[in-house]
């Protein structure tokens, strides 16, 4: 039986960028892209779960958000802060949040990384400090797919899990990676946010095929792809999004795209510090040549 | 699961408990209450390279709040910066994400200790307490712009 498209009715709209302040020259020319990946998170501020009045617990910077107004490019929400595989509650304000925000800016989806941010603390909840991620395992899941299902309900708007990179290894989770994330969407009607460099920093830290991986998964879930570059962290290899994607990279995005029927945007994305060394034309070239691939889909 | 994510964190923030964990896996976990699995999970863990990238991010993310805030301020208390951060996330080990109140929380803990500071102290402190204002101000331009549509 063909399973549902996770993506639903959200337009294929092509080759994106993660969107920053540094690139807004470049994303304000005719052309340049043809969508625009928003952390909503760094839009706006979040005044805590303490605040009474919730329209006042998150409010817009306006710099940031200027740059929405001035693009007028389509727009998909990649959050932060949902931290879908805590033990805590779910932050109901948070996803009512996301839910603002993705029918404000028309967003086509939304989408949250396979990791926990917020720690149980008391009676309440606390900041990790860092994206951890969990075994991957049954009540874990559990965890993730209740609430990608109260996620989809409240914003009525797909949502794709993306794959984490992680520097801790738990060779005795009740699945592989790969089984988690096939079984997360075949549960929750959520879709993939296949992140090609978190695939490979993985491949590289612990030393597996990256195409061996594709080739597990159900690659129908594929609603979005990232492609970035890294750099060496205390002895592993970590997403940093320091340019130019490598090789490797590249091979993974041709390897996919002729195989991922529902796929609906490439997102590039790179951290605004590094704009001096790769420059616009350099995001540029990344672009046309991220556009190759996705006219070679299926 | 919650006490297996807590003490995960806890790991990730401290190279320090990481040793202790090391050491004395049992002593090192008292205070979390683990089972079996969670506990052999984490002090497995414990030996992985990768930890030392985890405790490496958690210090860059506490980090790059500070330095948001008040650039100068770490600019000038740059030779003893390694030893301070040490002492104040040891003592606040839990991250704060709005960076306003976390540099907030590290300019008091500052003023409480002037003798830690490079000469002159209370020009550091100064400094500090002007960024941590200037950001207030800034972010309460932000509100003031946001309230009046």
């Amino acid at each position: 039986m063909k399973r549902a498209d996770p993506g639903g009715a959200a337009p294929r709209l092509g080759v994106g960028i993660m969107a920053n302040l540094a690139i807004a020259p470049f994303v304000s020319i005719a052309g340049a892209v043809d969508y625009l990946a928003v952390t909503p998170d760094m839009f706006w501020i979040d005044h805590g779960s303490g605040v009474d009045n919730r329209d006042y617990r998150f409010t817009d910077i306006p710099s940031w958000v200027n740059m929405l107004y001035a693009s007028g490019l389509p727009m998909v929400s990649h959050h932060i802060g949902l931290s879908i595989t805590s033990a805590i509650p779910t932050d109901r304000s948070y996803v009512a949040q996301m839910a603002r925000w993705a029918g404000r800016w028309r967003a086509h989806w939304l989408s949250e990384h396979l990791a926990f941010v917020s720690i149980a603390e008391g009676h309440g909840a606390s900041a990790a400090g860092l994206a951890l991620t969990a075994p991957f395992d049954n009540d874990v899941l559990s965890l993730a797919v209740e609430r990608a299902r109260y996620v989809i309900e409240q914003t009525r708007a797909p949502f794709l899990l993306e794959n984490s990179p992680y520097f801790v290894n738990f060779d005795d989770s009740e699945m592989t990676e790969a089984e988690f994330l096939n079984r997360f969407c075949a549960d929750s009607g959520g879709g993939l946010l296949l992140d090609l460099h978190n695939l490979y920093c993985n491949a590289v830290n612990y030393n597996f095929s990256g195409h061996r991986f594709l080739d597990q998964l159900d690659l129908a879930t594929v609603v979005e792809v990232h492609i970035a570059n890294g750099s060496e962290l205390g002895g592993m290899y970590a997403d940093s999004h320091s340019g130019t994607p490598p090789e490797p990279v590249w091979d993974l995005l041709d390897d996919l795209v002729g195989r991922a029927p529902n796929l609906r945007g490439i997102t590039f994305e790179f951290h605004d510090s590094y704009l001096p060394v790769i420059g616009f034309s350099g995001v540029a070239d990344v672009i046309t040549r991220a556009r190759g691939a996705w006219h070679k889909r299926a | 699961m919650a006490a297996f994510q807590r003490a995960y964190a806890a790991l990730a923030a401290s190279p320090r408990l990481c040793l202790a964990v090391r050491a004395d896996p049992v002593a090192g976990l008292a205070s979390y209450d683990l089972d079996a699995r969670e506990h052999r999970r984490l002090a497995g863990a414990v030996w992985q390279r990768g930890m030392d990238a985890n405790c490496t991010l958690y210090r860059a993310t506490r980090i790059t709040a500070l330095n948001t805030v008040a650039p100068l301020t770490l600019g000038l208390v740059r030779p003893v910066l390694r030893t301070m951060l040490d002492a104040y996330w040891e003592q606040h080990p839990v991250h704060d994400v709005s960076f306003v109140r976390e540099t907030a929380r590290f300019v008091a803990w500052l003023e409480m200790r002037p003798c830690a500071l490079p000469e002159p102290a209370d020009h550091v402190i100064a400094l500090a307490r002007r960024e941590l204002a200037t950001e207030e101000a800034r972010l309460a331009g932000t509100e003031a712009w946001f309230k009046s549509g």
